[in-house]
Formats: structure tokens, sequence, C-alpha cells
């Protein structure tokens, strides 16, 4: 048996006679959602690298921001420690300071100053009992029990109460 | 056949206990391998005083270590530690060659050094940053402030009994990491920031506590004394002013300090009060209308209570004194009297009013309720009426002691002692108001009282006299209870006075424990009382009683100016 079948073995007609050559559509399309998937990718990936890269970022903020605050503590802490009493005795006593041993005061007429007292600022919150309650566990002398010392009282010749006027 | 059968049960087996009964813990185990939680300390609130300056915050420390497997170049990097360090270069050489997973360089550099360290960002060199309570005005005030331990717990004093506020809460961050610890960005994270713990503001002044602190010390000196205590507070709130106790010990380095200096003295170590008892009594005596603040009893050196005969200090008669003078010569026969005509029930429902036997409440860790024995209780005895009357056989805290007297200075109303005026947290602030216990005295009684020590102190020509300024006070001498009795020859003495008696702005509780120059509060705490005062009233601005009455009768603001040569 013979066969008229002529295969061409150059390159061009080699691809040509492809089994699964697509058409020029289907070969767009093909290109199309390759640039779509090839997008979606690359924007995932510019996004997780931002995000990525923001989030390093926050860490080195959030440290840099701590760091700033610790140095801040330090400052203050420096600032009360040079403001420490017996460091300003100290240095007062080298410039000739000494305690104040004499006060005079002067009064001024009229002058813009509060007169209000400290505590009158001072809101009282609550009384928890009054002047007329017992505290409980003090036993207190019954009716016949002060009849009776009054009795014993007379009888010893002293006088319960009062002591004195 | 069979055996490959058998073996095919127990795998089909297996897999349904790891895929389906046990499925929950693989997942967790699974999650737990890459899942990763770091707890975020938050800082500890820091502590002010009144006027704002700071008496406690935390400092940041660096504790310095590396890895001497993974460092490259352990010459180079001991080129670099060595002055940052300030350590010799050899040592650190052979720290970072040593045969070890793991060496410490150095603890608690200061955080610039930690921070420069990490920034050179050496594999293998690690920087661990810690937090570190510090007291910036070192042994001031460490009584009343407490201490932070290493694991940051605070003990005695403020810290103690705000521990939990000041800690704050800690925050977390979690979420999947890699194999070398970080954590991956695009996975579930989770971070929830600490909260700090709030600021809190004292009542107490540094300017008085530092008086308080330097004279109480020189009074021990002074006087050769084993210990004392100071107690400054606004009668009118209860609003401590100072709280000084002697020997003290450096909060910044507690750990080398002896452990019974910690305590409190002013709150937590409690005392037999002796003479300055008699104030409460008489207030009770006066109340309670057994005695005039006119009237007058008759002394006749001793009295017999319950059995036990007491004494006078001087084991003298007096004969017919007034009330007033019970109190100048401090008269224990005298007191014993108005106990025993109060009798016990109206004697003791008067000192549980006074706040004796119960806690003050104080806004400070360890207090004591100090001792009060009431005719209820079976170890009582009929002679404690007496005995106590003059404050022997009952025990008091400084603080207790100072708030009684402060009821008397404050129109007859007990008030509770604080600490803390204010709490100021981010986006909220507290401010804690003055708390009335309870009414222990008419105000009548408290102002004929009042008037009474004014006049006492006068008549025993008292040293704790302030020139310019009525001051009412009492001292006291008292005895120190050992086993089988009173020590022979040492005393506790005191001194507790107010200023200016008829607005009184302070209340001073002097203690000198065991004065060795002198055995009497009148030589020892009573002139510590006046040196307090005399500064205090400068530094508080209290005017003189001519100047301030000037101003009341003429109604007219002034304003003072002080002038010191």
């Amino acid at each position: 048996m013979s066969s008229n079948t002529m295969i061409s073995l150059r390159p061009e007609n080699v691809i040509r006679q492809l089994p699964w050559r697509l058409g020029s559509k289907a070969a767009l399309g093909f290109i199309l959602i390759l640039a779509i998937f090839s997008l979606v990718g690359w924007l995932y990936l510019t996004n997780a690298s931002t995000v990525t890269a923001t989030s390093y970022r926050i860490d080195e903020l959030r440290f840099e921001l701590d760091q700033v605050r610790n140095q801040n503590a330090t400052l203050i802490l420096e600032i009360a420690e040079l403001e420490a009493l017996d460091r300003v005795e100290a240095r007062a006593s080298e410039l000739g300071y000494g305690p104040a041993t004499e006060i005079q005061y002067l009064t001024v007429d009229n002058y813009p100053a509060s007169t209000e007292p400290v505590e009158a600022a001072a809101q009282v919150v609550y009384i928890e009992n009054s002047v007329d309650d017992y505290i409980d566990d003090v036993e207190q002398p019954s009716w016949w029990q002060e009849k009776l010392d009054m009795m014993a009282a007379w009888l010893e010749g002293r006088e319960l109460e009062p002591l004195t006027q | 056949m069979a055996i490959m059968s058998a073996a095919g049960l127990v795998l089909i087996g297996q897999l349904v206990r790891w895929q389906v009964l046990e499925h929950h813990r693989f997942v967790a185990w699974a999650e737990a391998e890459h899942q990763d939680e770091l707890v975020i300390p938050a800082r500890r609130g820091e502590i002010r005083d009144a006027t704002g300056h700071m008496l406690a915050t935390d400092l940041i420390e660096y504790d310095i270590s590396a890895s001497p497997k993974i460092i490259t170049d352990p010459a180079a990097t001991a080129d670099r530690l060595a002055p940052v360090l300030d350590m010799p270069r050899n040592e650190i050489l052979q720290l970072l060659t040593a045969d070890k997973p793991w060496v410490p360089l150095k603890n608690k550099v200061p955080q610039s050094v930690g921070e420069t360290i990490l920034g050179w960002d050496v594999v293998g060199l690690l920087a661990e940053s810690r937090s570190v309570r510090v007291y910036p005005e070192g042994r001031m005030g460490a009584h009343m402030l407490g201490f932070v331990n290493n694991n940051g717990n605070g003990f005695y004093g403020v810290e103690g009994y705000y521990d939990n506020m000041l800690n704050g809460s800690p925050g977390l961050q979690a979420g999947e990491r890699s194999p070398f610890g970080d954590l991956i960005p695009l996975g579930v994270s989770r971070f929830v920031p600490p909260e700090s713990g709030p600021t809190l503001y004292l009542t107490v002044d540094r300017g008085v506590q530092y008086v308080a602190e330097t004279e109480l010390e020189d009074a021990v000196k002074r006087y050769g004394a084993q210990s004392g205590s100071v107690v400054v507070i606004q009668p009118k709130t209860g609003a401590i002013l100072a709280l000084a106790g002697f020997p003290n010990y450096d909060p910044n380095n507690y750990g080398v300090s002896n452990e019974y200096l910690f305590s409190n003295p002013t709150v937590s170590e409690q005392y037999e009060p002796g003479s300055v008892f008699k104030i409460v009594t008489m207030a009770a005596g006066l109340d309670a209308g057994v005695v005039g603040h006119m009237g007058t009893i008759y002394d006749g050196g001793t009295i017999e209570v319950g059995g036990r005969v007491i004494y006078n200090w001087d084991r003298q008669s007096h004969g017919e004194v007034d009330m007033t003078d019970v109190l100048a010569k401090s008269l224990n026969v005298g007191v014993a009297q108005v106990a025993v005509a109060l009798g016990k029930e109206r004697f003791y429902t008067y000192l549980r009013r006074f706040g004796f036997g119960q806690l003050t409440e104080v806004d400070l860790s360890n207090e004591g309720p100090g001792t009060l024995k009431t005719p209820k209780e079976a170890n009582w005895h009929e002679s404690d009426l007496g005995t106590n009357s003059f404050g022997q056989g009952i025990a008091v805290t400084p603080v207790q002691i100072a708030a009684a007297i402060g009821a008397v200075a404050n129109e007859g109303l007990l008030m509770k002692p604080y600490i803390v005026q204010r709490i100021v947290d981010d986006d909220r602030q507290v401010e804690v108001q003055p708390t009335v216990i309870r009414r222990a005295v008419s105000a009548e009684t408290a102002k004929k009282l009042t008037d009474m020590l004014v006049e006492a102190m006068e008549r025993a020509e008292s040293p704790a006299r302030l020139p310019g300024y009525r001051v009412a006070g009492k001292t006291g001498t008292a005895e120190i209870p050992v086993p089988g009795g009173y020590h022979p020859t040492l005393t506790l003495s005191s001194f507790a006075g107010y200023l200016p008696a008829d607005d009184p702005e302070l209340l001073i509780l002097v203690i000198i424990d065991r004065p060795t120059t002198s055995r009497w509060g009148s030589e020892t705490a009573a002139p510590t009382f006046k040196r307090i005062a005399e500064q205090l009233v400068m530094l508080l601005n209290i005017l003189p009683d001519d100047v301030r009455q000037t101003v009341d009768t003429e109604g007219n603001p002034q304003l003072s100016l002080n002038g010191g040569n």
C-alpha cells in the first residue's frame, strides 16, 4: 500500500500542521487571559511587597517611637534628678544661700489675691455615721446596769458624774 | 495477605485518629509551630508629688549578651564593644570566643548604649531591654513610696497599695512568624497596644517631706535615738503632707538594705502613745460632760483603778488642779479620774469613735490596726481603764494617732487620711475628695480642748511653742513594753501638735524612739516639732496669727512677702 500524503519537514509547515494549533481568535483570547493573570499577579506581588515593606516600616516606627518615648522619659528623669532637693540645697549652700531666719510680712491693701482657704475647695464626700451612732463592738450599759452603778457609787460615797463642771 | 490486611487496618485506623478524632489537637499543634504571641509590657505609672515633681518613674536599661558561635568576627566586635561597654577589650574577646552557646557581657547598661549596639545590627550580639523603677529623690520618701522589684511588682507604701493600677495593661503582638521569629506581614496578625499605668499625684509636698526627713534624721542623731517618725497632715482634709521614718533606705538599691527597713513605721508599726493620748481621754471627758474645761479635781498623787495603783510621772501629789493643769503637768492621776468618771462603756466608745483599734484605711500598703482591748474581750481588765487613759496598754500607729488628734483640730470630725490626691490617665482624671469618717466629739468640745491645749503649752512653757503662732499640742513620754513589764530606762518620746490653733493648717506628730540624751518628750520630740513647724509655716506660707487676724478683721486681701536675713 502506498500513500500519497506528503509530509513536509519545513519548520513553518510543521508548526502549521500541529494538531493543537489555535486559531487567531483563540490565540488572542489566550494572550488576553495570560495578560490578565500576569497583571493580577503583578498587582498582587506589588501589593504584597508594599504591605510587607509598610509592615516592616511600621515595626521600625514603633521601635523608634518607643526609643523616643524612652529617651524622653530619661530626659525627664535627668531633670528630676537635677532638681532633687538635696542637690538643690547643696548647690544653694555653695552659692552662699542659707535658711531664712526671719520673715517680715507686709500687708498690701486691695492686692488682688485669693483669700479663699485651700480646704474650701475640698468637698466632703460622705459621713459614715453621726455623733449619735454607737460603735457596735463596745457594749453599752443597760438601764439596770446604770442604776446599779449609781447605787454602788452612792454606797462608796463617790459621785459617778460629773467629775467637774 | 492477612498481615497486609492487618497493617492496612492499623494504617486506616491511625488515619481516622489523626484526621477525624484528634483533628483539632493536630491543627492546634501545627498552628503553635508558626503562630506566636509576644506580650508587650506596659509602662508603669509615674508617681509625682503635689507640685508635680517626679518621685518615681521607669527607666529603660539594657542587658548585653552574645552568642559566640554565630559571631563571625569576634576580634572586630570586641574592638567596637570595649569603649561602649567600658570593659577591657581582651575580656570581651575572651567571652566572644568562649565555647558556649550564649554569654552575658554586661547588665544594666544605659539606654543610649543599648540602642547604639542595637543599631550596629551585628548578628549574634543581643541587647535586651528591661524596665527599671527609679526614684530621683533617692532615700527621700522611701517609706511612703515603697519600691518595685525586678519582676515589676510593687511592695510597701504607694507602690504596694496601687500596684495593680500602676502596672497598667500589657499589650499583645500575635501572628504567624517565620523560622527566624519575625512576624510575617501578610499572615493573620493582631496587635493590642499596651496601656500605661496612670500617673498618681500625691498629697505629699516634697518640700514638706524634705523638711520632715532632714529634721527627723537630725533629731535621731542629736538625741542618740534608735529611730523616729514624723507625720504631717492637713487636719481639715486628712491629706498627708509628709510621712517620714528614720532610718530609711534607698529604694533604687533596696536589695542592699536590711529587710526590716522596708516597713513603713508610720502606718505599720504600733507603739504605746503615752501622754499624747491624754488629749483623747480629755476630749471624751469634755464631750460626755463628766468634766468641764474650767473644772478642778483633786490630785492625791495616786489612784487605784481595778486594783492597780496609778501614779503621776513625778510620783507627786499636785493637790487641786484644773483640767488645763492636768494637761500642762501631764497628770496620769487626773486623766485616770476622767476615764473612771466616764465609765468603761463610754470611754471605749469614744476610743472607737476616734478610730483606735481599727484601720484608718489610708491608701498605703501594710497598714496595721493597732491594739485596743475593750471590755468585751476576755483579756481586758478593769485596770486597763486607768492605764489606757494615759496611753499605756494600748497600741496605735502614728497615722492613727495623728488622725485622731486631727479630729480635735478639725472641729471634732475624724477624717480619713489619704495620700493620693489625683489619678491621671490618658483620657481621664480622678480627683480624690476628703472623707469624713465620723464625728468623734462635738465642735464645741474640740474648740474648748484646743484652747486648753494652747494654754497648757503656755503654762508648761513648752519648747514646742512657735513665736507668732498659737500652737495646740501635747508631749508624750511612753515607757517601752518588754516581757514582764516595761523597760526601766528607755522611753518613746513624742509630741503631737497643730497650728494655727484657731484655724489649723498643719498637724505634726513627732516620735523619737529610745532617745538617750533625755528620756522626756519635752526635751526631744517637742523641740523637733518646733524646728519642723517653723520651717513649714514659711514653706506653706502660713501667716502668723497677728498678720492673719489683721487681714481677717479688715477683710482685705493681702500679699505676704517673705524676707530672710
